[in-house]
This record gives structure tokens, C-alpha cells and sequence, in this order.
């Protein structure tokens, strides 16, 4: 048996055109080059050089043109000053720790928002599926940041929800419930409900029904072959979904700004305080670099946890 | 009618009374009436659409019946959920929880009666024995061969001590070598265990090796209930001949009727003795039925044996190995089909094509059909 030869004609393409494979691959490597890393290394450049009343207001900038003592002086210069600043100062660390806790509890309410919507989609009738999945993307037809203005309107004190609420006599008050993490909450479940939906209802409709029919035949009622069965076979779905939602949340700005209080800052607000209000920018990259090594340890973790999940299922 | 009138000892297991059962305007089974007995190895049998399946799928409550009701022990479960029956079933896709692992798979039904730990942990050990899968009980079911998930999707239907075991076409996802070897073992597995197996399949093969009886099914109707050897030797009507086994159909008329024997006018073969089986009246137009390998062929002239003979031309030869299939141009309108034990090593034939050749059978050879 000659097996490698009978291995070749599995990849035709690799075989007969390596370079435009390499081209293929190329293509994305470099866009992420260019408007990710590239971004990426002049932020962490700035967050190690010190602030200065100037245009733009920081130092050193870099001079080729001063050869190898240029770059000396370069490297001299650099310190981890705004990094010290960053865990000096309890405002960042504060809001850190707000994100965190925000995006934390929103995971978790948009879980519980997405399951049965995704469950219930899975359940529907096969050809009601695709416009289904049309309705639980219909928000995006509209900008986002009028959206989270309609919700100023709802929620403020002579909005939509006190009106109706006064209406129907369940409040003799206007309830003041703009402007309040409980606002912010709203705004976020609402905005990504549909990235926690969308990979939930992928993995459900892929259950197959006899897996649940099995469960039934060996003595499972309907409530608990969710549990047993649907659950942990939509857990990737719900691990993907997290994620999805988990990463930019920690970092959202709209949202809270415009729903929420000014006493309790998430971390987007404070860096875009830093960098616009206070004009420093070398913080404010310090703030955006600790950021996203804190995001790395979520990401990776879940990613591990899915390869596993993926590796079982196959 | 006659395999009616054997009546089983006690009451039926399961008794399926007038049971209809449609979706849409599709009639999957209709005004269906069955009795599986204790401890038999059943058998659905039928071509792919026949209701074979809804039946199954009813038996073990994922379907309710529109009309009639089906009786387990007497008592009538038309209305019972899958959960609360006491009847298993084996998936043709296994359905095995992709997620938990060989053992887990086993324990699932168990771990949903009450239980203790030590006697559900020793049950499932011991199933798992059984199947010669202990060695695999950490395992998940991707890492599993196809044999192998078979025998977990056994083990975990049949852990439950269920009173039917119910199969659903169980040996489809199998390849063919190891089809024939499972058919044995699932039938040796059903008589240790002597719990009743009703099995669905499309292959009269697999219906005949295994099962002690036979239930022949087409457009959600009943056509035959019977042992295997009763249902091909002795079919009751020209669809059951045709879909169980090779056929061989010549039609006639029935020309005199007496306590041992039909005669037969046929246009193709001359007259035919056939054995009083199925009830024919002078003057009836009916199909006599012989099974292929029940005729003898040979050169014409060499001599003839058995009751009935006719002449014709070989046309064609189709060579199997273990046997051959002859097909014949008979002198009058029409052909046979001749299926004939390859004896000897050597490469002579009967005869060769084109040549003039006898065919012959004795009279207890064919049976009359209603056309």
C-alpha cells in the first residue's frame, strides 16, 4: 500500500497552486497587520512614554534621523510610569472592577434572556426557522446609538414606562429609573441579546431528535432531559455566546454613558476621560494595554474549554 | 387464514386493537390489529413508507393513535408518555448522549428510577460485561466503532429490564460482514434474556434469520402474520410472495378442484397440480407461485422429475458463486427464474445459452395465488 500517494489527491488545490494558498492566508494576516498590531504597537509605544504639555501631548517621539543615539535615547526614555499609575490610583482599578461586575451579571441575565428564545426557535417548525432567526436580527436594521436613545425616551422620568406605569395606577410617582446601573443593564441585555441568541440556537438546532426521544424512552421527563441533555450539548453555544458578549461589555461606552449615572464609571468611560478630558493619552494607553491582557485570560480559557467540548462531539 | 387459528398460550403481551393512525392526510396505519406474544423475537416487515416504524414509534409513545388502542399486559398505555413505559428502544441512529461517556450512556435510564447507587452501579456493570464493553466504559461515543455504539445503544436500552425491547431497523448502519454476525448475537442475547424483542426492518433477510414470527406490512396495512418458513412457503397473497424472496407467477385458470389438489390451465407451462392450500374455486383466475429454487433444470431430453414440467430456451445465466440463476423463455408466453446450487467445482453449466432446456418441479412445489 502506498499510502502518501494515495494521500495527495485528498488537497488538489495545495498541491497544484501552493503560493495562491499562501495568498489566500495572506490577505487577512495582513489587514489584521495593518489596522490591529500596527494600532496595537503605537498604543503600547504611547503608554510607555511620559506626558507633556504639547501637540500631540506626549514624549519621546522617535527620530530616525538621530541613528543608533536617537534610538538609544528612545528606549532611555521609556518607562512604566502610567503603568504604576494605573494601580496607584483607585479610580482605574474601581472601574475595572465596575466593568467587570457589569458585564459579569449582563452575561448572565442575557443567558437566561437567550435560552429559552434560542430553545424555543430550535422547537419551532422548520420552515418558520429562517424568519425567525430574520426577527431576532431586525434591531440591527437600525443604528445602534438611535436605539439607545428610544430607550432614553422610555426610560426617563416623563418617558414611555412612567407614563404607562402612572397609567395603570401602579405608581402614584414617576419611579426615577434613568441614569442608574439598573438602566445600564437594560440598554446592554437588550443590545446583545441577539450575539448570545445566534450561537445558543446554532448549536440547539443541531440536537438531534432522536437524542431526546432516547432520553423520554429511558424514563426522562421533558423538564429534565433539558437539563441532562440540551444543556450540556448547547454549552458551546452558550460558552461562544459569553464570550461574544462578555469581551466588548467589559469594554462598552455608550451604553453606560449615555444610561447610566456618572458616580460609577465603567473602564471605556474613564479611558475616554483620560484621553479626551484630560488629554493623557500615555495613561489612557496604559489603560487600553492592561485592558486587553486582562481580556487575553477570559478568551483563552473559554476557547480551551470548547476545543474540548468540539473534540467530544465529533 | 390458517396461522390465525393457532392460538398463543395466555394472553397476548401486546395487543394492538384496530389501531389507525394518520398524519395529515397521510394514512400511516390503518384499522392495524396485532398480537405479539411473551418472549418472542417479532419482526415488522416491510418496504420503506409501509408504517412499519409508526408502529414502533406508537408502541413506545412518541405517537398516540387517532383510533383503536394498543395494550401491554392487558392494560391500555395509548395514553402514557414514553417516560412512564416499560418498554425500550433502540434507535437506528443509536441516539447515544454524545456527551457522557459508555457508562454514563448505561446508567442514564437507571439513574431515573429510584435506585440505590450500589445496585445501579453493579447493573450497569454487568450489562456492559455482557456486551464485552466494560473495557470501553470511560469512553465516548465518538471513539467508538459503529459495532461498538450498537452494542452501548443495546446495553443502555436493555439495562432498563424493559418488558418489550423494541428495535428499530438495528443493523442498518452496519456493514455487511459484521450485519450477519450481529443478527446471531442479538438473537442468542434475546433468548438468554427472554424478553420480547419487536424488531423493524426492511430486509426480509435479517426479518428471517432472526425473528420466530413475522409480521408483513404494506401501506400501513397487515398482510401476513406468520413464521418466517410459513411466510415463504406459504404466502397468502401475490404481494407477500413477491416482497419476500424471488418469485416465479404464471397465471391460469382453475380447471377442477378436489381435497388434495388444484389443477391450473395456464397458457405458459400447460396444466399445473398444485396443493390445496389457499381456497380457489373452479373457473377462478389465479397465479401459481414457485419459488425459484424449487425447480429442477436441465438439457431437454435428459429425464424430467416431479409432476409438472415445461420446455423453453436459456436465455441467461447470472452467476452468485454458491449458486447460479437461470432465466428461461418458455416455449408459451412468459419466463422463469431458476436458482440452482453451484455442486461442482468445475466450469460446466446445465446448459448454455441459447439451448433448448426442461424444467421441472414436483407438485407440493407451488402454491395458487389470488391474481
Amino acid at each position: 500500500m502506498s499510502a502518501p500517494a494515495a494521500d495527495t489527491p485528498a488537497r488538489p488545490l495545495a498541491a497544484a497552486h501552493p503560493w495562491s494558498n499562501w495568498l489566500i492566508i495572506l490577505v487577512p494576516y495582513l489587514w489584521l497587520f495593518l489596522f490591529l498590531l500596527l494600532p496595537f504597537l503605537i498604543v503600547v509605544k504611547l503608554s510607555l512614554s511620559q506626558t507633556a504639555v504639547a501637540q500631540p501631548p506626549y514624549s519621546p517621539v522617535f527620530d530616525l534621523a538621530a541613528g543608533f543615539a536617537g534610538i538609544r535615547s528612545f528606549f532611555g526614555a521609556l518607562s512604566l510610569d502610567n503603568y504604576r499609575a494605573l494601580f496607584s490610583d483607585s479610580l482605574y482599578i474601581g472601574s475595572f472592577l465596575k466593568s467587570l461586575e457589569i458585564a459579569l451579571i449582563s452575561t448572565l441575565l442575557l443567558i437566561a434572556a437567550a435560552l429559552p428564545v434560542a430553545y424555543g426557535m430550535s422547537r419551532a417548525p422548520r420552515s418558520w426557522q429562517p424568519a425567525l432567526v430574520i426577527a431576532v436580527m431586525l434591531p440591527f436594521w437600525t443604528a445602534f446609538l438611535i436605539r439607545i436613545y428610544a430607550w432614553i425616551t422610555i426610560l426617563q422620568r416623563e418617558g414611555l414606562l412612567n407614563d404607562l406605569l402612572l397609567a395603570l395606577r401602579i405608581v402614584d410617582q414617576p419611579v426615577p429609573m434613568l441614569a442608574s446601573d439598573g438602566a445600564v443593564y437594560v440598554g446592554i441585555v437588550y443590545s446583545y441579546l441577539p450575539f448570545m441568541v445566534l450561537p445558543i440556537y446554532a448549536v440547539l438546532c443541531k440536537i438531534d431528535d432522536s437524542l431526546l426521544e432516547a432520553a423520554a424512552d429511558l424514563g426522562c421527563p421533558r423538564w429534565k432531559t433539558f437539563w441532562l441533555v440540551t444543556f450540556p450539548l448547547a454549552w458551546p453555544g452558550l460558552a461562544a455566546g459569553a464570550l461574544i458578549c462578555f469581551i466588548p461589555i467589559v469594554g462598552e461606552f455608550i451604553i453606560p454613558d449615555l444610561l447610566g449615572n456618572s458616580r460609577t464609571q465603567m473602564i471605556g468611560q474613564t479611558l475616554w476621560t483620560e484621553f479626551f478630558a484630560n488629554r493623557d493619552w500615555p495613561v489612557a494607553s496604559a489603560l487600553a494595554v492592561a485592558l486587553l491582557c486582562a481580556l487575553l485570560i477570559p478568551i483563552v480559557i473559554v476557547q480551551r474549554m470548547q476545543n474540548e467540548t468540539l473534540g467530544a462531539r465529533r | 387464514m390458517a396461522e390465525q387459528t393457532i392460538v398463543s398460550s395466555g394472553k397476548p403481551l401486546v395487543r394492538f386493537e384496530s389501531v389507525s393512525k394518520r398524519f395529515g392526510t397521510h394514512v400511516a396505519v390503518e384499522n392495524f390489529t396485532l398480537d405479539i406474544r411473551r418472549n418472542e423475537f417479532f419482526a415488522l416487515l416491510g418496504p420503506s413508507g409501509c408504517g412499519k416504524t409508526t408502529l414502533l414509534r406508537l408502541l413506545a409513545g412518541f405517537e398516540t393513535p387517532d383510533e383503536g388502542r394498543i395494550l401491554l399486559d392487558g392494560e391500555d398505555i395509548g395514553a402514557l408518555p414514553p417516560y412512564l413505559r416499560p418498554v425500550n428502544m433502540m434507535f437506528q441512529s443509536y441516539a447515544l448522549f454524545p456527551h457522557l461517556s459508555v457508562a454514563g450512556n448505561v446508567a442514564f435510564g437507571l439513574k431515573q428510577e429510584a435506585l440505590p447507587r450500589e445496585e445501579r452501579k453493579q447493573r450497569v456493570a454487568e450489562m456492559l460485561a455482557m456486551m464485552r464493553m466494560d473495557e470501553f466504559a470511560d469512553r465516548k461515543p465518538h471513539q467508538l466503532s459503529g459495532g461498538q455504539r450498537q452494542r452501548v445503544a443495546l446495553a443502555r436500552a436493555l439495562v432498563k429490564r424493559p418488558k418489550v425491547f423494541l428495535l428499530d431497523e438495528p443493523l442498518a448502519a452496519l456493514d455487511k460482514k459484521l450485519r450477519t454476525q450481529t443478527q446471531l448475537e442479538l438473537r442468542e442475547l434475546q433468548k438468554k434474556l427472554g424478553v420480547t424483542f419487536v424488531i423493524v426492518t426492511h430486509d426480509q433477510e435479517e426479518a428471517m434469520t432472526m425473528a420466530d414470527r413475522i409480521a408483513v406490512m404494506n401501506g400501513g396495512r397487515l398482510a401476513q402474520v406468520a413464521a418466517p418458513r410459513e411466510i415463504y412457503e406459504h404466502p397468502k397473497s401475490r404481494w407477500v410472495a413477491e416482497f419476500v424472496g424471488d418469485v416465479n407467477l404464471i397465471e391460469g385458470v382453475v380447471s377442477a378442484v378436489d381435497a388434495q389438489e388444484t389443477v391450473v390451465e395456464t397458457a405458459a407451462a400447460g396444466q399445473m397440480r398444485v396443493p390445496q392450500g389457499n381456497a380457489a374455486h373452479r373457473g377462478d383466475r389465479v397465479l401459481v407461485a414457485i419459488r425459484p429454487e424449487k425447480v429442477a433444470i436441465a438439457r431437454e431430453g435428459a429425464s424430467a422429475h416431479g409432476g409438472n414440467s415445461v420446455s423453453g430456451i436459456l436465455r441467461d445465466i447470472e452467476y452468485f458463486g454458491g449458486s447460479s440463476v437461470y432465466k428461461v423463455k418458455l416455449d408459451g408466453p412468459g419466463s422463469m427464474r431458476i436458482s440452482s446450487v453451484n455442486v461442482s467445482r468445475k466450469g460446466e453449466t446445465v446448459a448454455s445459452k441459447g439451448e433448448r432446456v426442461t424444467l421441472s418441479w414436483s407438485a407440493d412445489a407451488a402454491a395458487v395465488l389470488a391474481q
